[in-house]
């Protein structure tokens, strides 16, 4: 079995006096790609800053590479473990390329700019995520979705070994999203840990090897993907009726209701 | 890269060019002694004082606008320079001598400034907003009470009271104290350029990228502070150039605070020292206050250059 890169023992999330996740035991090993779904409000986003030391835990541990959080120096840890948060909001003006190289930042001295290294290797994630040719354009002047592919090269600039990802699908198009999704999954394969908010349960049934199912009011499920998102526990954790349709793709799940109907 | 080093190299150029035309433009004396005593103890200080307060305010502005993540943002919405001007204020009101003067604000300043962190120290909703605000507030509170002063004070001393409002640096004292704390500010500073490159992005992205963001915060604010003390109790209160400078290395430079920061300095010492060059020579002997010149003439450049930044 692969190392565990990223451990959460007896977690615990309040936020507004309400408990949202109580007792979370899981490890997230090297090479797994983690899909966390849950309803509006279930407490994914806190969940993702928790593991990624951006909010503390209301009580319970989590360890990176077996060492707990909060005894890592901050740029340490920043190299890795990397965030992309869901709503980048943007600062003052700045180039694409400028903006990718962010994720360099903790992989450089206090006195050091970012070197030809890694400047290809902004480039070369910009070219991943189809924003090459954008390196001298400013951030203002990209569309949503051209901001999200940005936001999601950047993370790739950070190179870390674990990745957390707030909605990576926000604002994507069906292929952008089919080709991010991939190229993270394959990030996965290539020896990394993954974890990412998604919203639609087949991307995490074609693209994960595991899922983490929030219902919002302190209950959780975790296993490999097939077995954790299913007509039942999505119907439970929905609150609507949802339905396995299968064709030579694999499963797909959707919605059995009639449009109108409650 | 080399944009930022010919920007720089530029402002520096200025800065020295000034620096000369301060030192040498002005009524001279036919006798060699009385004008060498004039340039050396009158224009000498007074260019310097100016070099200084503009440098400080420069580089306070362009640490506010990234702690606020605010454009608009300038040093003195912390209350500081509130601070400094009642205590001034009430020195010249209470007819005090100069040297009272500078006590009063430097007292005014530090007073203001222990009462913002006093206020804003504690937990609970507003934590990132707080020091801000309660900056605000105070300043509000002491802009209220300037005012008091002023339609209290007696006809004689309203004028002294306005030349300092408005920036003067006439009567500023020995450059010295401003000098050092503008080089010691700065080296403190510069190691966390790109830190605030990071913090201008947003705090949650900064925490994820290794910035100890809640300290980072806090050492910002006192950098700044102290900036600004020290610049109003050098000129009183010149308004403006915490705002301009800022801008104005952004346009030339950029938004990396490796280069920014440097440019600020220079862009807000360059203005100073431009717009009390021209205080003190325009109307001569004549003098006009020199936070009036540099909004007179800071504003219509920095409309020009951003209209051609437009254009380009």
């Amino acid at each position: 079995m692969n190392p565990v890169a990223l451990r959460a023992e007896h977690l615990e999330l309040r936020q507004g006096g309400h408990t949202l996740l109580n007792g979370l035991d899981i490890e997230l090993r090297s090479g797994e790609c983690w899909a966390l779904l849950g309803r509006n409000g279930a407490g994914k986003t806190t969940l993702l800053h928790t593991l990624a030391s951006v909010r503390q835990p209301d009580s319970g541990q989590v360890s990176l590479f077996s060492r707990p959080l909060e005894d890592w120096p901050p740029r340490e840890r920043a190299r890795q473990l990397g965030l992309l948060i869901q709503d980048a909001r943007e600062g003052f003006e700045e180039t694409v390329l400028e903006a990718t190289l962010a994720g360099r930042h903790p992989h450089l001295g206090r006195w050091q700019g970012p070197t030809a290294a890694d400047q290809a290797l902004a480039c070369e994630a910009l070219l991943e995520c189809g924003l090459h040719g954008f390196e001298r354009r400013q951030v203002h002047d990209l569309s949503g979705g051209e901001r999200r592919r940005l936001a999601i090269a950047t993370l790739r600039t950070q190179n870390t070994p674990v990745m957390l990802l707030d909605e990576p699908l926000n604002h994507l198009d069906p292929q952008w999203q089919w080709c991010m999704l991939g190229q993270l999954r394959d990030l996965a394969n290539q020896g990394r840990t993954l974890m990412m908010s998604l919203h639609d349960p087949n991307m995490a049934l074609r693209f994960c090897t595991h899922a983490l199912l929030l219902d919002g009011a302190g209950g959780w499920r975790a296993g490999p993907v097939n077995g954790i998102v299913t007509e039942e526990s999505l119907t439970e954790i929905y609150g609507l009726p949802m339905r396995a349709i299968a064709d030579v793709l694999g499963i797909w799940l959707i919605p059995g209701l009639a449009p109108g109907s409650r | 890269m080399t944009r930022a080093a010919g920007a720089l190299l530029t402002l520096i150029l200025l800065v020295l060019g000034l620096f000369a035309l301060g030192l040498w433009l002005g009524g001279s004396s036919l006798e060699a002694d009385i004008e060498r005593r004039i340039v050396l103890e009158l224009r000498l200080p007074r260019v310097l004082a100016a070099f200084a307060a503009g440098g400080l305010l420069g580089l306070a502005g362009a640490l506010i606008q990234v702690l606020t993540r605010n454009p608009l943002a300038d040093p003195y919405i912390l209350g500081i320079s509130g601070g400094a001007a009642s205590g001034a204020l009430l020195a010249i009101l209470a007819g005090l001598p100069l040297l009272f003067q500078h006590l009063g604000a430097a007292a005014g300043a530090l007073t203001a400034l222990l009462l913002v962190m006093a206020l804003a120290h504690g937990a609970g909703a507003w934590t990132h907003h707080r020091l801000l605000l309660t900056g605000v507030a105070l300043a509000a509170t002491l802009g209220a009470f300037i005012t008091l002063l002023l339609a209290l004070a007696p006809e004689t001393a309203l004028r002294g009271m306005l030349f300092w409002l408005m920036g003067d640096l006439s009567g500023a004292p020995a450059p010295w104290f401003a000098l050092a704390g503008l080089t010691l500010l700065t080296l403190l500073t510069l190691p966390w350029a790109r830190d605030l490159n990071i913090l201008a992005r947003g705090e949650t992205s900064a925490a994820a990228l290794g910035v100890s963001v809640k300290s980072l915060r806090w050492t910002v604010y006192l950098l700044a502070a102290t900036a600004t003390a020290l610049a109003v109790i050098t000129a009183g209160s010149i308004g403006f150039v915490g705002l301009l400078a800022p801008h104005l290395a952004r346009l030339l430079i950029g938004a990396d605070h490796r280069y920014t920061l440097p440019g600020a300095i220079l862009s807000g010492a360059s203005l100073v020292m431009l717009a009390d060059l021209l205080a003190r020579t325009l109307i001569a002997p004549q003098q006009l206050p020199a936070g009036a010149v540099l909004a007179l003439i800071g504003a219509p450049l920095f409309l020009i250059l951003m209209q051609r930044g437009a254009r380009a």
